[in-house]
């Protein structure tokens, strides 16, 4: 059966590269948002495994790749199990050093963590790629654990001696190790990116969010200039009644730092989404399949940061409306060209438990596939 | 009733366009080219319905029939397979959608105005003593390396007012810590340490029932449990802001602040107050002594800010006529 696979895709290398489509809809994922949300609560947070479960079945179901969708297959009893074991242990964390002062159990259950940190990361990897499929092959992970603890210990030791500079090789071998352990049922990913690739990406990630920084501060500094002497009205001596005013131009500046600030958040996350994101994805291949990400910054930046206020100040209804938009341009720039996708051929699996997944999700370590 | 559906085997990624018929519980006929299935519905399991994603029908071996026509679907199963479809229908139904939203708000809001204070007492009342004496012991040693100074008070006149103290029932669980600095003031810990500061002494012009009788509404306090109380409700918040952001690290910040800036609902003013009156009653100290206290609290200026504690205690006509009322 194999060799079916390898011969059928022996096809010519200039494929047409086709599009992801999101069929998902606001209104439609508004419904299972604000019951998820209302479970939730009323559940003391028990229905939030369910509620996991069926926001990821209805985006990945929703993702589209040559008219068949993708499927979650994750069972929510496992995510349950897994969200309590890591509640569990934070809350004795939280008691013992808060409330009982007692800094040897915490001491050892962080230390306890800290072990355990590469092992959840694999299983974490492992199970959301094991409960994704596409035409009903899934996709496998098959590091072992091993291999991320040698990666965590050498890079975290490099890191520090190098005083952060390895930032760049760390992302370039761990996208390596992420992709080339990693297949679609029995075919392989391979990661073929360079670190110098990875450089350039980050130095364009820091260029374009410095740009941005000067821009929005020369924007707050000229609004600053003329909103801040409509304070100081009929105060033209210096006087108690002009030191008020400075006061309150002083207080403006200091808003338009922080609203800065919140601009650099947000258009730095988008430059790296973008830039290094799209080089990763044209790094990758899998057999003769290519991708191809055509994300851009500016565009990006936008809807991450109107996405932001629109969910602020709708007091969060609007979080369907932004992740269904966000989703829908994410699969509009993302492109495959595959020679034949009725070759692809299945591989034999153990299950995964959803621990390592959970732990991620509780302590939000960013793990960018 | 037929549905068109794509059925995949699990060993390749190859379509088979197939026809489904649903002839009863017990004859399921799948139809394609070179495909050729009759199970039952025993045998098969047609996973729930989420917005409009295709639905599969999982047969043995890992395969699967994806079907894009749900309504065809589940019209074609409707009154022979009992699945859950019912969170699906919740959130497809407008009014349900609404209504959740309604509910929603009013659990959120009733829990930040009442449901909260009412599991912070429940919790404060059951937890180990061991915990508010450690709480208790740590926010004092807090609070007195950064806020408080030694006394200055004539050492007889500490051991008058020892010796007042000692009056209380059960006064050996408390222990009262003479200190100055932060103006007419005094306040007790869960711990049982109380504090009483030289210029709360001083402004009492040697009336000692009227230093009792703040010392009894001290006690009032943590006997009612009102710091932890508020401690619970304080981490409770964060521990829910937490769990929804995923941010934990503003937790372990709210503890030592919640109990340094402790500040008093008029409930618990009302119940400290209460406690103090009937203690005064029972050792023979006339309570307008306290109510003479919170007068004379009131006349003094109100630019006067350095009353610290005391801002949260509102000394109003009510409070003071509770306290005269027979």
């Amino acid at each position: 059966m194999a060799d079916i696979a390898a011969q059928t895709t022996q096809g010519d290398a200039d494929v047409m590269a086709e599009s992801l489509e999101f069929r998902g809809k606001t209104g439609e994922f508004f419904g299972i948002w604000i019951v998820n949300v209302f479970l939730t609560i009323i559940t003391l947070g028990i229905y939030s495994a369910w509620a996991k479960v069926r926001t990821n079945r209805y985006f990945y179901g929703n993702i589209y790749y040559k008219n068949s969708a993708f499927e979650y297959t994750a069972d929510p009893i496992k995510i349950l199990k897994g969200r309590l074991l890591i509640f569990g242990l934070y809350a004795i964390f939280y008691v013992s050093l808060e409330l009982l002062f007692n800094p040897l159990i915490a001491g050892i259950i962080f230390i306890f963590a800290l072990i355990m940190m590469p092992w959840l990361i694999n299983r974490s990897i492992k199970f959301r790629l094991h409960n994704t499929k596409h035409r009903n092959i899934r996709f496998v992970h098959h590091a072992h654990s091993g291999k991320y603890y040698l990666f965590y210990l050498l890079h975290g030791l490099l890191y520090v001696v190098s005083l952060g500079f390895s930032y760049g090789y760390s992302l370039s071998e761990f996208k390596k190790l992420l992709f080339d352990n990693s297949s679609y049922g029995s075919t392989d990913f391979r990661y073929n990116g360079k670190p110098d690739g990875i450089y350039w990406q980050l130095i364009k990630t820091a260029g374009f969010t410095i740009l941005l920084f000067i821009i929005v501060m020369i924007f707050v500094l000229i609004i600053s200039t003329i909103l801040a002497p409509l304070f100081a009205d009929g105060a033209p001596n210096v006087d108690t009644d002009s030191k008020e005013a400075i006061k309150k131009g002083a207080i403006f500046i200091l808003i338009g730092i922080y609203l800065a600030y919140f601009v650099i958040l947000i258009v730095g996350k988008a430059a790296y989404d973008a830039f290094v994101g799209n080089y990763v994805w044209e790094s990758v291949s899998l057999e003769q399949t290519r991708f191809k990400s055509t994300l851009k910054a500016t565009t990006l930046a936008w809807i991450y940061g109107t996405n932001v206020l629109a969910v602020i100040f709708s007091l969060g209804l609007f979080t369907p409306w932004a992740r269904v938009r966000i989703t829908r341009y994410k699969c509009k720039n993302f492109a495959i060209s595959c020679p034949d996708i009725s070759s692809f051929i299945a591989a034999s699996q153990e299950d995964t438990t959803a621990i390592g997944e959970e732990a991620e999700d509780f302590f939000d370590i960013d793990i960018g596939f | 009733m037929k549905v068109f559906g794509e059925y995949f085997d699990g060993k390749s990624s190859l379509a088979h366009p197939v026809e489904i018929t649903i002839i009863d519980d017990y004859v399921v006929m799948i139809a394609g080219e070179g495909i050729s299935i009759k199970t039952t519905l025993d045998d098969i399991y047609i996973s729930s319905r989420v917005g409009n994603t295709p639905r599969l029908i999982k047969l043995q071996e890992d395969a699967v029939i994806h079907v894009s026509d749900n309504d065809a679907l589940d019209e074609a199963i409707s009154g022979f397979w009992h699945i859950s479809t019912s969170a699906h229908k919740l959130e497809s139904r407008r009014s349900i959608v609404i209504i959740s939203i309604a509910i929603m708000l009013i659990s959120v809001l009733y829990f930040i105005f009442d449901g909260s204070d009412k599991v912070a007492k429940m919790l404060a009342y059951n937890l180990p003593s061991v915990v508010e004496k450690k709480i208790g012991t740590k926010a004092f040693e807090y609070i007195d390396e950064e806020m408080l100074e030694p006394s200055k008070l004539k050492k007889e006149r500490q051991k008058e007012i020892s010796a007042l103290f000692a009056k209380f029932d059960g006064a050996k669980e408390y222990t009262l810590h003479f200190r100055r600095g932060i103006g007419i003031n005094a306040f007790a810990l869960p711990s049982g340490d109380i504090v009483i500061t030289d210029e709360l002494i001083e402004f009492s012009e040697g009336n000692n029932d009227m230093i009792f009788g703040v010392l009894a509404h001290e006690i009032g306090h943590v006997k009612r449990k009102h710091s932890m109380q508020m401690i619970i409700k304080a981490s409770m918040v964060g521990i829910l802001v937490g769990y929804f952001t995923g941010d934990v690290s503003t937790l372990a910040t709210t503890l030592m602040s919640s109990v340094v800036q402790a500040k008093y609902s008029r409930e618990f003013e009302r119940e400290a107050d209460a406690f103090a009156k009937e203690t005064m009653k029972k050792s023979g100290v006339d309570p307008k002594n306290l109510a003479l206290f919170f007068e004379k609290m009131s006349k003094k200026e109100p630019t006067h800010t350095e009353t610290g504690y005391f801002d949260s205690h509102p000394a109003n006509q009510e409070r003071i006529d509770a306290l005269l009322a027979p």
